[in-house]
């Protein structure tokens, strides 16, 4: 192994990328599990259900139903249905 | 764990906002960013996290014993030891039954015996990555590219944390450790980046991966008999299409989970399938592998420096064995043996000329052509599950009279969006960012959360494991 190897610089995936304050980003991290809680209440509801059985799980089953229930009241859990349809009859179709 | 699960979404909101919250502590964020990252391991295999913590600090030992000895020949004879132990660990793991399947193959062949009896040994997870991690580490030390020894926390660190722990990007030792040495700054967090590469990774992951594998490849590999020419090459372009979806997912999300870690994980793709020759696609695919393998092995064995025959030789080898890195088994070493004879002929054909800046359009269109076609043939010996699977797939290239029927629309759009992805500008992330930089970061979040449900609503039910997983 020779001592002088010169390695070439790592490019690094974030070169060049626009910084940004923690408070900034623990906001727009919280606006993204916000935003995907109230348009992902199907995929919630789908995750709970596979759950280990307990106690617990019920609890959060139930809560993830009720919330489901109430996303599909005021439309927002209709809009990942619409989307999983229409990709559905994409696949489905022939030249 | 798998990145694209609810499971880790959670997980990375809880470490997310624990570890902000130890800022100013930097030792305790570093040992609970540990910690969670073993806990990330746990997920896979609770057992080998002792083979990952005793493989962390053996390197780290080793290291400070490099570090302090100052006679050369001892430094040369202690890295040796390292890597050896390094790579008999990894070969143990990964090899073991291989190297026996082919000796009693052997014995059987020569009528030398009884066979010898196979162990059930199961593949630690990452077991390739976290070991170049450490081989880089001890390396990076007998070199003098790290002035001095870390500390065994920032070693345990440096090979567990978890967004590169399983599958890469492989980060180099003097690359990382500095970052870990110094405190990460809450005021140079990379957020746009990381959203980006993020939502973009899920979208390869889950839609195009996904689906390219369930609707178009796994059928034509595991049965190559039951389909014609035109199908057979239209999902050999699947695969190529898939598995760079597949991988450069992953280490786009790595390098998104890390970034807002405030860490920074070099590239690992750039557009590989508009490479104009070999060397370009190698510079360009799982960039820090083969950076990896050229800085460690192709060096470490005389590189270019002892004449072309020597060059080309070690060039050869260097390919071979990163072949077999992938997996212990012949179709592997044959994909890498094909990449370096090419290599090879590629260098010796046009020395170093074949530049991008030299070429006319139509020279470079027939060199991303010829390269594309090359990589796609030999991704067939990647893919197909042995020799024979290898053996039906090229056979049934003769079947020309059958129809094509696996180009559905849905299947055509997965692979014409996989390739467009190579000819946007080769900067479109960085363009974007400056595009939309007066929209405020919280915005931001709240498009990349329906991003993350419009993803998830898109694709099949359940998330296959990442292919490099199995390497």
């Amino acid at each position: 192994m020779n001592k002088t190897v010169t390695y070439k610089l790592q490019i690094e995936g974030v070169e060049g990328a626009l910084p940004s304050r923690l408070g900034s980003v623990c906001a727009a991290v919280f606006a993204c599990a916000l935003v995907a809680l109230l348009l992902g209440a199907n995929a919630l509801l789908n995750w709970t259900n596979n759950l280990p059985i307990g106690p617990a799980s019920d609890f959060i089953l139930q809560l993830a139903t009720d919330w489901q229930g109430w996303m599909n009241a005021i439309g927002l859990g209709h809009f990942s249905i619409a989307l999983n349809a229409w990709l559905t009859g994409f696949q489905s179709r022939h030249w | 764990m798998l990145f694209p699960t609810l499971d880790f979404g959670l997980f990375f909101l809880g470490v997310f906002a624990l570890s902000w919250a130890l800022l100013k502590l930097p030792r305790t964020r570093l040992a609970f960013l540990i910690a969670a990252s073993y806990g990330f391991y746990a997920a896979w295999d609770w057992r080998f996290c002792a083979l990952l913590g005793g493989s962390s600090v053996f390197n780290w030992f080793m290291g400070r014993q490099i570090h302090r000895n100052q006679d050369e020949r001892a430094r040369k004879f202690l890295v040796g030891a390292a890597v050896a132990v390094n790579l008999s660990t990894l070969g143990f793991f990964k090899y073991y039954n291989f190297f026996l399947d082919n000796l009693n193959r052997l014995i059987e062949t020569l009528h030398l015996g009884h066979d010898i009896q196979y162990l059930d040994v199961i593949l630690p997870v990452g077991i390739s990555f976290f070991t170049f991690h450490g081989i880089s580490y001890v390396v990076d030390i007998y070199r003098r590219k790290i002035d001095r020894p870390s500390s065994l926390l920032h070693i345990l660190f440096y090979i567990a944390f978890f967004p590169q722990l399983v599958a890469g990007p492989i980060v180099r030792a003097s690359h990382f450790l500095p970052q870990i040495a110094n405190p990460v700054s809450p005021a140079d967090i990379r957020a746009r980046r990381a959203f980006l590469l993020i939502l973009g990774g899920l979208f390869k992951k889950v839609v195009l991966a996904n689906y390219l594998a369930s609707n178009l490849v796994d059928d034509a590999f595991f049965d190559p008999t039951q389909y014609g020419a035109w199908d057979l090459l239209f999902a050999d372009y699947g695969y190529a299409a898939q598995i760079y979806c597949d991988f450069s997912a992953y280490t786009d999300i790595a390098i998104g989970v890390a970034a807002l870690f405030g860490y920074r994980f070099p590239w690992n793709f750039n557009q590989p399938y508009r490479a104009i020759g070999l060397q370009d696609f190698w510079r360009r695919w799982h960039i820090s592998l083969s950076s990896w393998l050229r800085d460690y092995l192709y060096i470490s064995l005389g590189g270019n420096r002892h004449g072309s025959l020597k060059r080309y030789r070690n060039l050869f080898a260097t390919m071979v064995l990163g072949g077999l890195w992938h997996g212990a088994s012949w179709n592997f070493v044959i994909w890498g043996s094909l990449h370096g004879a090419a290599l090879v002929l590629e260098h010796l054909v046009f020395k170093d000329r074949l530049q991008a800046a030299a070429l006319s359009l139509p020279q470079r269109v027939l060199g991303t052509f010829v390269t594309l076609q090359f990589t796609c043939f030999t991704w067939i010996f990647f893919r197909a599950a042995d020799l024979p699977h290898a053996a039906a797939y090229f056979s049934g290239f003769a079947r020309l009279g059958r129809p094509l029927t696996l180009a559905t629309p849905f299947n055509l759009s997965l692979v014409g969006l996989a390739m467009a992805l190579h000819f946007l500008p080769p900067d479109w992330v960085g363009r974007v960012e400056q595009a939309t930089r007066r929209v405020p970061l919280f915005v931001w979040g709240g498009l990349a959360g329906a991003g993350i449900v419009v993803i998830d609503s898109l694709g099949p039910t359940g998330v296959a494991p990442f292919i490099y997983f199995q390497f």
